[in-house]
């Protein structure tokens, strides 16, 4: 039988897995494709030309980089102590500073940035109240604290997980040899996370690049691309002028992406040995120690005082002025209602159907091994480099006429939230299939499973631990989501997000704080919930 | 022409990975019901021969039979054709008796019948204890067991075990064979076996095929490859082995003479009257440290390895090259190294062979 | 894990994900309507209007710029039925751009030259006029005793810098109306003048019309530029606020329209009718201190009257012509 029939037949006989997996193709295509598509192509060439030629744009760019680059860096190297305080140097209280960037997961970076302004503002709590200074954080600099703290929760979880994966009898070599405990650090620990490094780095920075919210609330006059573009939409009514600032965007996440890929690829040994054994703590000197912790320390409670300033936000009568406790901001969430119970609805069907997807597209990449799993693998991981503000451009732009007509409805919002956390969860259910014995699969086919059994028998209940990881990802990154959907929201189908933005735009910052106090604890909730499901299976950034 | 007694048949079979060719027109015929074994060092390509008998490869050239019907197209989930895998691939999530059941369930059958089945395998294998255990809470032994029991379930035409107790401690190993083959025997199971361990081929197999680099270099009965192997790299597979260079090769009629040191001897031939290529090969048994009928080789003593049930004593020749000696328990020479000695070799012990 | 209560969670949330998508499938009752008015009233007008005919409006509250995108970019498949607020200019763009469909007026009620589209497009339903908000408070610990600012060209003084914010005159009427009354006040050359010499001073530019009375009010900067009734409402709610209404000030007029081809043009007629009647003109005066144009209505204490307040000679037709032009300029003037 010649190559090409056989391959049919054996195609052919898995009839169900056939289905999904053209379902899954034609999810990605449509939503992940077609409107990057759309959005490079409906903006005239002659668009292009005026957006490009006018001045305004290349400070706009020029700012965006530098910010980028400068709180990617700053997250980083605070994750990356952190990170290094609980693995490797176990300060004193490293059990407690565990747990305190989870802390981070709890709100939205803009929230954070909401947050900043209630406790280090012109009217701030630290600041002004207590401390009688005039600070103004409006500019980039307000920006890039926030960012910094929003963010290096991110870093800190990437990169623990891989600190841990190198043995601690490599250090002990080492420093065996008569290494101090920096050289240690900087010859043998660093070097063998650099992949690590390398990947917190490609999502701090994508986060960042995307980072709406933020820069909306404390960027005063600085002005930055994912804003700029929003403007172009809102202020101008200009879509495609929009779309083309958006497009700009992504030369930066394509080449951050390309490079860690590149990097990443190459860097295969820190991987080799599974979970390293963790035996001493590096010898430190003793002031490094306590410079250390002390940081920890701080950063600490300013992740806490956060925490605290929107919960304690929505309850003060003017934040500011007059701290009499008061429940009238709650009236904000019985107007809001109808937003708040969309953004839990919508986030649960996301999360529901990125995880579906997720887990058809991975089985099809790395257990299947169909034709063509490299343009499938892609066009998962292809949402990842796509600044949230261009997709959600795209999405109108897509589907605002055309063949399928989606503007209005709740599916769009869905699916915005979807595709946006898509490459996350895919991640994750990927790393997780590349770790299951492939002798499985071919036992349970030789035993006579066709691929669909496979995936039932085989599949699903290994991946139960990461698909449920997937699944809470999905769901906390669709509740505070912002970027993309603020341009697909229509009257009646509002998420809270946007109610929390408009709020804070407006200065109505109780009401912002006690809308966020409701996310925050929603969030804090479903990770409840899905460490009491999961267990130990619960562990989402370590496959990342 | 297939004849309905083999159970499965390999036809002028080539698989290349790029620039690499895995299997090189690989042909062989496995008898109902017998135990043939592929042995081999690792990238020999006994492995993908046996993966395509599976159905997990399919070869670029040449036919794969099961049962005299080719199984081209056919993919793996449809052969009859069970496996059992080195680390032998139990469902983790799944107990013992749900493991077993697996491939019943790919069947039309009733749930009774199918735990009828399991139970039946259980008892054969002994594993009823282990029933409702998890992979995780089992020995090695008793995974290799579950795993064994999970192919014999589905009642496959052929047995295929993929280096089945390279995972297991050496004790074990050796127990657990003697199980397999009596398993075999008992059920008359047609089996394919993939091992790199030539004891175990020696041990349990009713033909061995010996493969290097693709190919296979001779098939046979154990002992008909230990004792006339076709050329030096089966005889180096199939165990220890000296190689002399006669001085000249001598042929009268059907009988086979060498000069070895001026002496006379007579030596099998395995060669097919070739002379040019021919070396003298003795197993390290056929020499003896006692004088016998035959030829005489001064050496000097190197050392001895006492291997409980026999020793093991190097010599040197005179020309340098070193000569490994095998003799019986309480043969230990009380010499110093360096020593002069004598080492015996019988008539009609050699092999002469192509190197 | 134990599969029983495995399988039980899957179920609930299997459960709870059936009653979610039902959500889905319910339709939508009532007028669309856009606000651009605050949101709180919106919502109060929406809650009368329901009580009083039984249909449920559905908000959306955005700026003057986010609605004026959406109107213009849904014109081919419109998901709203009414632009409520917003000064008149932003309703005359739309009718020029054809999104608008005309209202009867109600019989009976009379409104003053100017206050509503000869054709019926859009109708204004209250007046405001543009001042600056000063928070006593930080005002007194910045600059002590000295004397507040009382006209416009007071505040181009240099000490106030990154103590004043204005909204975005992209985004927000508020703004673009400031931006109008320089221009018209002083003429085009001047009014551009006068501007670049504030811009430096500007400590930021919020997309939201009310973002700038918030602000002040919460301390974050000394001076804004803001609606009167915005600042008085905050002044009611005891907050340390002084209005201060220069002279040569503009004023807008509040319209509401009916969008061209919405989804429910019943409603949304009704609701216009209902926001022309006096029931929600008092509802919205005694919420918003806006001044009415409704003549039957009471105007509450704390409204600004109208005698302290001097008007250039606004133009909205000029105002709505030049919209692309200022907008153009203005984003020059702010690189």
């Amino acid at each position: 039988m010649s190559l090409t029939a056989r391959t049919i037949r054996n195609v052919l006989s898995g009839p169900g897995l056939l289905l999904a997996g053209s379902a899954v193709l034609l999810f990605l295509l449509t939503f992940v494709l077609w409107p990057l598509v759309t959005a490079a192509a409906t903006p005239s060439l002659q668009v292009w030309q005026d957006v490009l030629a006018g001045s305004r744009w290349r400070q706009v760019a020029f700012s965006t980089l530098w910010l980028t680059a400068l709180s990617t860096t700053s997250a980083i190297t605070l994750g990356l102590v952190f990170a290094l305080a609980v693995t490797k140097l176990r300060v004193p209280g490293w059990r407690y500073f565990a747990w305190v960037p989870l802390l981070g997961l709890f709100s939205p970076p803009f929230v954070g940035a909401l947050a900043i302004i209630l406790l280090f503002g012109r009217n701030g709590l630290i600041t002004s109240q207590l401390l009688g200074l005039d600070v103004s954080l409006y500019g980039w600099h307000g920006v890039w604290f926030s960012q910094t703290l929003s963010f290096f929760p991110l870093a800190y979880m990437v990169l623990v997980g891989v600190l841990r994966r190198v043995p601690s009898s490599l250090e002990q070599a080492a420093s065996g040899y008569g290494s101090g405990s920096l050289a240690v650090l900087r010859h043998v620990t660093l070097p063998l996370a650099r992949p690590g490094i390398l990947a917190a780095t490609l999502f701090v920075s994508l986060g960042v690049l995307s980072d709406f919210g933020t820069p909306m609330i404390l960027g005063g006059r600085f002005r930055v691309l994912a804003t700029e573009a929003y403007n172009r939409v809102t202020g101008w009514g200009d879509l495609q002028g929009g779309a083309v600032l958006g497009f700009l965007l992504l030369v930066p996440a394509l080449i951050i992406y390309f490079v860690q890929a590149r990097f990443a690829a190459a860097d295969r040994f820190a991987t080799v040995g599974g979970r390293g054994s963790f035996d001493a703590p590096l010898r430190t000197s003793g002031w490094g120690r306590g410079l250390v912790t002390g940081l920890c320390g701080a950063v600490t409670l300013v992740l806490v005082a956060k925490l605290g300033a929107i919960l304690v936000g929505g309850f003060a009568t003017v934040w500011g002025f007059d701290y009499t406790p008061t429940l009238s901001h709650l009236n904000w969430l019985t107007t809001r209602s109808a937003d708040l119970i969309n953004t839990m609805q919508y986030a649960l069907l996301a999360a529901v159907l990125g995880t579906v997807v997720s887990l058809f597209a991975a089985f099809l990449v790395h257990a299947v091994r169909v034709r063509g799993r490299g343009a499938l693998d892609l066009l998962t991981l292809l949402p990842a480099a796509v600044p949230g503000t261009l997709l959600g451009i795209a999405f109108v732009l897509t589907f605002n006429t055309g063949p399928l007509k989606l503007t209005g409805t709740a599916a769009i919002i869905i699916i915005t939230m979807t595709v946006g956390a898509l490459p996350t969860a895919y991640r994750i259910c990927a790393a997780a299939l590349q770790q299951v014995n492939r002798s499985l699969f071919e036992a349970a086919s030789n035993l006579g499973a066709g691929w669909l059994a496979i995936l039932r028998d085989l599949a699903v209940p290994l991946l139960r631990g990461p698909a449920g990881s997937a699944a809470t990802l999905l769901f906390i990154h669709s509740i505070g989501t912002l970027s993309a959907v603020i341009f697909v929201v229509a009257p009646g189908r509002n998420l809270a997000s946007v109610s929390i933005l408009n709020l804070a735009e407006e200065g109505y910052w109780g009401g912002a704080a006690a809308i966020a106090t409701v996310l925050m604890v929603l969030a804090g909730l479903v990770l409840l919930l899905a460490r009491l499901l999961l267990g130990r299976n619960f562990r989402p950034f370590e496959s990342l | 022409m297939t004849t309905p007694a083999s159970a499965v048949e390999l036809r002028g079979v080539s698989k290349s990975y790029g620039a690499v060719q895995a299997v090189r027109d690989l042909s062989l015929v496995v008898p109902e019901g017998s135990f043939t074994t592929l042995l081999g060092p690792s990238g020999c390509g006994k492995t993908t021969a046996l993966r395509m008998v599976a159905g997990f490869i399919d070869p670029d050239r040449g036919d794969v039979l099961i049962g005299g019907k080719s199984q081209l197209g056919v993919p793996s989930f449809r052969r009859r054709a069970a496996m059992v895998f080195q680390d032998f691939a139990l469902f983790p999530h799944m107990t013992v008796a749900t493991n077993i059941g697996y491939g019943l369930r790919h069947r039309r059958m009733s749930a009774g019948v199918r735990s009828a089945r399991v139970a039946e395998v259980l008892a054969f294998l002994q594993l009823e204890a282990q029933s409702g255990r998890h992979p995780h809470e089992l020995s090695g032994g008793q995974q290799q067991r579950v795993a064994l029991g999970r192919a014999l379930a589905v009642r496959p035409e052929v047995l295929l075990m993929d280096e089945p107790l390279s995972n297991l401690d050496a004790k074990l190993r050796v127990r657990l064979r003697a199980e397999l083959r009596s398993v075999q025997r008992e059920l008359g199971l047609s089996t394919v076996h993939v091992t790199h361990d030539q004891e175990e081929a020696l041990a349990i197999s009713d033909q061995v095929a010996v493969m290097s680099e693709g190919a296979i270099r001779q098939v046979g009965p154990p002992r008909e490859l230990y004792e006339r192997p076709a050329d030096r790299f089966v005889a180096d597979v199939m165990g220890e082995t000296n190689y002399l260079e006669p001085d000249a090769v001598e042929r009268e009629g059907d009988a086979t003479f060498v000069w070895l040191d001026g002496q006379r001897l007579v030596v099998r031939d395995a060669t097919d009257g070739a002379t040019a290529h021919a070396v003298l090969l003795v197993r390290p048994e056929w020499f003896s440290l006692t004088p016998c009928q035959g030829a005489t080789l001064p050496v000097s003593y190197l050392g001895s390895e006492y291997r409980g049930a026999s020793e093991f004593h190097s010599f040197r020749l005179p020309g340098g090259e070193p000569v490994g000696v095998e003799s019986g328990p309480g043969s230990s020479l009380n010499m110093q190294a360096g020593a002069a000695a004598s080492i015996h070799l019988g008539h009609g012990r050699a092999l002469l062979t192509l190197r | 894990m134990k599969t029983r209560s495995l399988r039980s969670t899957l179920s609930t949330l299997l459960a709870f994900l059936v009653l979610a998508t039902a959500g889905l499938v319910s339709a939508q009752a009532g007028p669309v309507i856009y606000a651009i008015i605050n949101e709180q009233d919106a919502q109060a007008l929406a809650d009368l209007f329901e009580e009083q005919t039984g249909m449920k409006p559905t908000l959306l509250r955005g700026s003057t710029g986010e609605i004026i995108a959406r109107v213009l970019a849904e014109q081919a498949n419109p998901q709203a039925d009414v632009v409520l607020g917003g000064p008149s200019t932003l309703h005359i763009t739309l009718a020029q751009e054809g999104a608008l469909e005309p209202h009867e007026l109600p019989a009976g009620l009379s409104l003053p030259e100017g206050s509503f589209d000869s054709d019926g497009l859009w109708t204004g339903f209250h007046t405001t006029a543009l001042g600056v908000g000063v928070n006593l408070n930080r005002y007194a610990s910045r600059y002590g005793d000295r004397p507040m600012p009382e006209t416009w060209e007071d505040l181009l003084d240099p000490v106030f810098a990154g103590e004043i914010v204005v909204t975005d005159p992209l985004a927000s009427s508020t703004a673009y109306l400031f931006v109008q009354v320089q221009l018209q006040r002083l003429g085009w050359e001047a009014g551009w003048d006068y501007l670049s010499r504030l811009v430096p001073l500007v400590g930021q530019f919020p997309s939201s019309g009310s973002a700038p009375t918030q602000l002040v009010s919460q301390g974050e900067y000394t001076l804004g530029v803001s609606y009167i009734h915005a600042l008085a409402r905050n002044v009611e709610a005891g907050l340390p606020i002084a209005i201060i209404v220069p002279p040569d000030t503009g004023g807008e007029i509040g319209a509401v329209s009916v969008i061209g081809g919405g989804p429910n043009p019943d409603a949304a007629h009704a609701f216009v009718d209902f926001i022309l009647g006096a029931d929600a003109q008092q509802l919205f005066t005694d919420r918003s201190l806006t001044s009415p144009l409704n003549p039957d209505v009471v105007l509450p204490s704390g409204t600004v009257s109208a005698e302290d307040i001097s008007l250039i000679d606004f133009d909205p037709d000029v105002a709505a012509e030049q919209r692309e032009a200022v907008l153009e300029q203005w984003g020059q003037l702010i690189d």
